[in-house]
C-alpha cells in the first residue's frame, strides 16, 4: 500500500502546514474517511473469510505495510504519531484477526504483534491501551471459543464481537486521530511562536548592537567635539594674539609719520593716514574682542561669591563718557551677591547697558537694571527705551559678527551679544530678549544660585 | 631731580623698542631707557653680569611678555623670588587682557600692566601718565 504512505506522508509534510486552514480540515476528513471506508472494506473481507475458512493473505499483506509505516517513523522518512500508529495497527489487525479464523488462527500472532508494535510506535499509555483492547478481545474470544460447541451460534457471536470491537477501536481511533491533528495543531504553533521569538530576540540583538554602535559613535564624536572646540579656542587666542603685533605696528608708526613729517603731508595725505588708523582701530577691536570670545571657555577664571553692585559701579564708570555724551540716565536697583566669573559678567552687564544706549535715539536715554528672585535662580533684566529689534531677528542678533545696521549709523564689532550669550552660557543660564520697536527693549538673563563650573576645556 | 632716572625695558620686537624710546623722549621728565632683548639679558643685566658689569640698577623695568628664550614670566618669576630685585617697580606690557589673566592665573604680582597701542598718541598719554605717577606722586621704593 504504498498509497497510503504516500497520502499520510503528505499530511505530514509541509506542504500540508502550508495550506490554508480550511483546505487543511477539509483534507483531513478525506482522510479520516479513507481509513473508514479502508477499514470497513477490510471488515467486509474479513468477514467473507468466516465462510471461507481459509488463511486469507490480506491480513500479512496489511501488517507488513504496517511494519513498514512503523519502520519509516522510526527512520525518519516520514513523521506519524505514535497514537496514530498504534490506532492504524489495531483497526487494521484487529478486524483482520476476527475473519481469519478466530482464536486458532495463526493471524492471532499478528494481533499480539500489534500490541507489540503499538506499544514501540506510540507512547507507553497507548500501548498500554491496545494491549488492554488486545488482551480483552482475546479473553473475550477465549471465552466464545469455550461458550458452545455449536457453529453457528459461535459464528453469530464472532460476527457481533468483530462489530463489537470494530466499534470500540473505530472510535478510538477517531479520538486518536483528533490527538494527532490536535498535536500537529500544537506542535506547528509552538515552532511558528519559536520562529517569532528568534525573530524577536534576533532584532533584538541587531538593536542592542546598533544602540552599542550609535553610543560608541557619539561618545568619540562628542570627544572629537571636546578636542576640536579646544583646539578652536587656542587657535583663536594665538590668532587674535599674534595679529595684534603687526598691526599695532602699522597704526603706530602711520600715526608716527604723521607727527614726525606733518610738514611734509597735505591734507589728502593726512586723511589717508587717518583712513589707515581708523582701519587699524576698528581691526584691533575686533581682534580684542574675537580673543574675549575665545576665552570665555577658558580656564583659570574662578567662580567667586560677588556683591553684584561693585561690578556694576566699576563698569558704569567705564561708560561714563558715552553716558554723558548721550545724557542717558542709568538707574540700578541694589542688586544680590552671587555666584560668577566676575570678570565675564561684568562684560555682560557692560555689553548690554552700552547696548541700550547706544542703540537709542531718545533725548534722554533711560537704561534700567534690575532683578527677580527665582528660588533657584536670579533673573536679571537690563531695560531700555530704545530703538528696539524685531521679534524676527531674536535668533540671529546672538549670532558672532551679526550687525542689524550699517556701521556708520550705529558702530560696533557684532560680537557683543554672542559674547554675552557665550558667557551666560558658561553660567549655565540663558539670554533672551522682549522688544517693541521704537518703544525700547528688555534683555533677561538667569544665573543659578548655586553656580559651579568645572574647568573642562584644556589650556 | 638732578639724576635721570633709569629705566630698563625688556622688550625684543625692534617696532616696540622704537615707540617706547618716543614716548618716552616726549616725556616731561629727564630718564634713560636701557634696552635688552630677551629674557636672559634682563636678568644679566639686574645681576650686572656677562658684559652688563657696569650698568646702574633700574628704577623701573618695563617687561614684554612674549619674548624668545626666557619670556617674561620667567623674569618676573626670578625678580620677585630675589628679596633686593622685588623692591624694582615691574610694569608689564601687555598685547591685551588675556595676558594679564594669564599672569594672574601664575599668581606672578606686577607692579602695573600698560596694554601696547595700537594707536601711538594713546601710547604717549599713557607713558606720561605712567611718568606722573611713579616719579612724582608716588615716590617709589627706591633702596630700602
Amino acid at each position: 500500500m504504498p498509497s497510503l504512505g504516500k497520502i499520510l506522508d503528505y499530511f505530514l509534510s509541509e506542504k500540508f502546514n502550508q495550506a490554508p486552514e480550511n483546505k487543511r480540515k477539509g483534507r483531513t476528513v478525506v482522510l479520516l474517511f479513507l481509513f473508514i471506508i479502508i477499514g470497513t472494506f477490510i471488515m467486509w473481507l474479513s468477514s467473507f473469510n468466516i465462510e471461507t475458512t481459509n488463511n486469507f493473505p490480506f491480513g500479512s499483506a496489511i501488517v507488513i505495510t504496517l511494519i513498514l509505516l512503523f519502520i519509516f517513523r522510526k527512520t525518519g522518512s516520514f513523521h506519524i504519531s505514535g497514537h496514530l500508529l498504534g490506532g492504524l495497527i489495531f483497526i487494521f489487525l484487529f478486524p483482520v484477526c476476527l475473519g481469519t479464523g478466530g482464536l486458532y488462527s495463526d493471524d492471532t500472532l499478528w494481533l499480539l504483534l500489534g500490541s507489540i508494535l503499538s506499544f514501540l510506535g506510540g507512547n507507553k499509555w497507548t500501548g498500554l491501551i491496545w494491549s488492554f483492547i488486545t488482551l480483552s478481545a482475546l479473553g473475550y474470544l477465549f471465552y466464545l471459543e469455550n461458550l458452545s460447541e455449536e457453529s453457528m451460534i459461535k459464528d453469530a457471536l464472532i460476527f457481533d464481537s468483530k462489530y463489537y470491537y470494530f466499534s470500540i477501536s473505530f472510535l478510538f481511533f477517531m479520538i486518536l486521530a483528533t490527538i494527532f491533528i490536535y498535536e500537529n495543531e500544537k506542535t506547528k504553533l509552538i515552532k511558528a511562536l519559536g520562529t517569532k521569538r528568534n525573530e524577536l530576540e534576533n532584532s533584538n540583538r541587531v538593536l542592542e548592537k546598533k544602540v552599542k554602535e550609535r553610543t560608541h559613535s557619539l561618545h568619540s564624536s562628542n570627544l572629537q567635539l571636546q578636542r576640536s572646540n579646544a583646539d578652536l579656542e587656542q587657535f583663536a587666542y594665538a590668532a587674535s594674539h599674534d595679529l595684534q603685533e603687526p598691526l599695532r605696528m602699522v597704526g603706530n608708526f602711520v600715526q608716527l609719520l604723521e607727527e614726525e613729517y606733518a610738514e611734509k603731508l597735505d591734507n589728502d595725505g593726512k586723511s589717508y593716514i587717518n583712513f589707515a588708523v581708523d582701519g587699524v582701530t576698528r581691526m584691533s577691536s575686533l581682534i580684542e574682542d574675537l580673543l574675549q570670545y575665545s576665552r570665555v571657555g577658558r580656564k583659570g577664571l574662578e567662580v567667586e561669591y560677588v556683591d553684584l553692585n561693585d561690578i556694576l559701579e566699576e563698569k558704569l564708570k567705564n561708560l561714563k563718557n558715552l553716558i554723558d555724551s548721550k545724557n542717558a540716565t542709568i538707574r540700578v536697583d541694589v542688586l544680590p551677591k552671587v555666584r560668577c566669573i566676575p570678570r565675564q559678567l561684568g562684560i555682560v552687564f557692560y555689553n548690554l547697558i552700552h547696548n541700550g544706549i547706544k542703540f537709542n535715539n531718545s533725548d534722554s536715554p533711560v537704561v534700567r537694571v534690575g532683578y527677580q528672585d527665582k528660588g533657584d535662580e536670579w533673573l536679571f533684566e537690563i531695560s531700555d527705551n530704545g530703538i528696539g529689534i524685531s521679534q524676527s531677528y531674536k535668533e540671529q542678533i546672538f549670532e558672532l559678527f551679526k550687525r542689524l545696521h550699517a556701521k556708520e549709523e550705529y558702530s560696533g564689532t557684532g560680537i557683543g551679544l554672542s559674547l554675552c550669550k557665550k558667557i551666560i552660557h558658561h553660567h549655565k543660564g540663558d539670554i533672551y530678549f522682549e522688544s517693541e520697536e521704537n518703544k525700547g527693549t528688555t534683555f533677561y538673563f538667569n544665573l543659578p544660585k548655586k553656580l559651579v563650573i568645572e574647568n573642562s576645556t584644556s589650556e | 631731580m638732578g639724576l635721570p632716572i633709569e629705566i630698563l625695558l625688556v622688550e625684543d620686537n625692534e617696532g616696540d623698542i622704537i615707540l617706547t624710546k618716543k614716548a618716552f623722549e616726549r616725556g616731561k621728565i629727564m630718564n634713560r631707557l636701557h634696552v635688552v632683548k630677551n629674557g636672559q639679558d634682563a636678568l644679566d643685566f639686574l645681576y650686572k653680569r656677562n658684559g652688563h658689569e657696569d650698568v646702574p640698577r633700574p628704577d623701573l623695568i618695563l617687561l614684554d611678555l612674549n619674548m624668545p628664550k626666557m619670556n617674561g614670566q620667567d623674569v618676573l618669576k626670578d625678580i620677585k623670588s630675589n628679596d633686593d630685585l622685588k623692591m624694582i617697580p615691574v610694569i608689564v606690557l601687555t598685547t591685551s587682557n588675556a595676558d594679564e589673566d594669564i599672569l594672574k592665573s601664575y599668581q606672578l604680582q606686577a607692579s602695573s600692566y600698560i596694554r601696547k597701542p595700537v594707536d601711538f598718541k594713546q601710547f604717549g598719554t599713557v607713558i606720561q601718565t605712567l611718568q606722573d605717577y611713579w616719579f612724582t606722586i608716588v615716590k617709589f621704593p627706591s633702596k630700602n
